[in-house]
């Protein structure tokens, strides 16, 4: 379906603030932001490695997330911008957590070439078909990122780590400002068309996992890992609460929209 | 209790009528999850059920339904029983 000017402009100006706020308040580096030399071993456990070589396996998929979401949204400037921007702050994700693991000596260099290389061995696939659903499916998921993350900067502050809690801080807040753009473009679309996004929203919701969950080498017993991930109430409490309240859906929209579904079929 | 549960049974199965089997066979007990239920399908159900029970359920109480019976005691907290509500439908 042909996007208008209107909504490329849009889409334009969200991407503008966006970018404006990531490139004045929000650019960091992994050598001058992280201080590494306040790095104590002492402070990791196996948990520790588990979690954070988990976390740094999702985004390893970048590869693949990148060539989907800048073909989906070529058309729109605003996003396919947003899009490659995103990969290049997705991409330092990975690249500290892998500094973190060999630095510290949760794992060795060989150790995490292996375990890359596990993760590599799969390709990802998107769950989603259209752009809409790409961007709904990015606004819950980019909320979870952040959540977990914050999960884990406050770990980081209970144990004294400083370095870790450094590198939490700084990733958690990249996914947090990465949902706030997404949820910008998912109030165009539930402006555009209230009843479709709606229905969008209930089956991306229907089908929502994490990126990896189902291709990463024993993903679900690294999640057993204690606060690697979000507990169903927690799913439910931080992540489709909020963001439901944001778009202005509530349950009984959500019960509305999916008899009528019942209805057509 | 009794007309709590029938009116649990009912939203459960007309979200997920996929699930009418799992459904007929639970008891208080079971967990919503194990009945086939995803947390978006949960919520459409609890929909009903307010509308159902003419109630109005706390987002944090929700969050927290396990089993079948956290979602009765929600009823028999929340909402006015009218036994026939689903059966119009
Ligand atoms: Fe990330
Ligand atoms: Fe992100």
């Amino acid at each position: 379906m042909a996007v208008s000017y209107q909504r490329k402009e849009a889409m334009y100006r969200a991407y503008m603030e966006f970018f404006e706020l990531a490139e004045k308040k929000r650019r960091w580096n992994i050598w001058d932001d992280i201080p590494w030399d306040d790095l104590d071993p002492r402070l990791n456990n196996e948990g520790d490695a588990m979690r954070l070589e988990t976390y740094c396996g999702v985004e390893l998929y970048l590869p693949d997330y990148i060539a989907e979401g800048v073909n989906i949204s070529r058309e729109i400037f605003g996003q396919a911008w947003f899009a490659a921007n995103w990969a290049y702050e997705e991409s330092k994700h990975a690249l500290v957590f892998r500094e973190y693991l060999v630095r510290s000596g949760l794992r060795t260099t060989e150790e995490y070439m292996k375990f890359e290389e596990s993760v590599l061995e799969q390709r990802w696939q998107s769950r989603t078909i259209t752009l809409r659903q790409t961007t709904i499916y990015g606004a819950f998921q980019e909320l979870l990122t952040y959540h977990i993350y914050r999960k884990q900067y406050d770990r980081a502050k209970l144990a004294e780590n400083t370095v870790l809690m450094r590198v939490m801080e700084l990733i958690a807040r990249d996914e947090a400002a990465h949902c706030g753009f997404y949820r910008k473009i998912v109030q165009y679309e539930l402006d555009d068309d209230r009843d479709g996004a709606t229905e969008d929203i209930v089956s991306v919701l229907g089908s929502f996992s994490m990126p990896g969950s189902d291709i990463m080498p024993n993903y679900q017993d690294r999640l057993a890992t204690p606060d690697a991930g979000l507990t169903r109430e927690q799913f439910m409490r931080h992540i489709i609460f909020p963001t439901l309240k944001t778009f202005g859906v509530t349950r009984g929209d959500i019960a509305r929209i999916q008899s009528a579904k019942a209805e057509r079929a | 209790m009794q007309a709590e549960t029938n009116l649990v049974a009912a939203a459960l199965r007309q979200a997920a009528p996929e699930c009418s089997d799992s459904i007929d066979r639970m008891t208080p007990a079971t967990e919503i999850s194990d009945l086939g239920l995803n947390s978006i399908k949960l919520l459409e159900a609890a929909a009903y059920l307010e509308e159902a029970a003419k109630a109005s359920f706390p987002d944090d109480r929700l969050a927290k339904v396990v089993k079948v019976q956290d979602l009765i005691q929600l009823v028999r907290e929340h909402g006015t029983i009218d036994p026939q509500a689903f059966n119009e439908k």
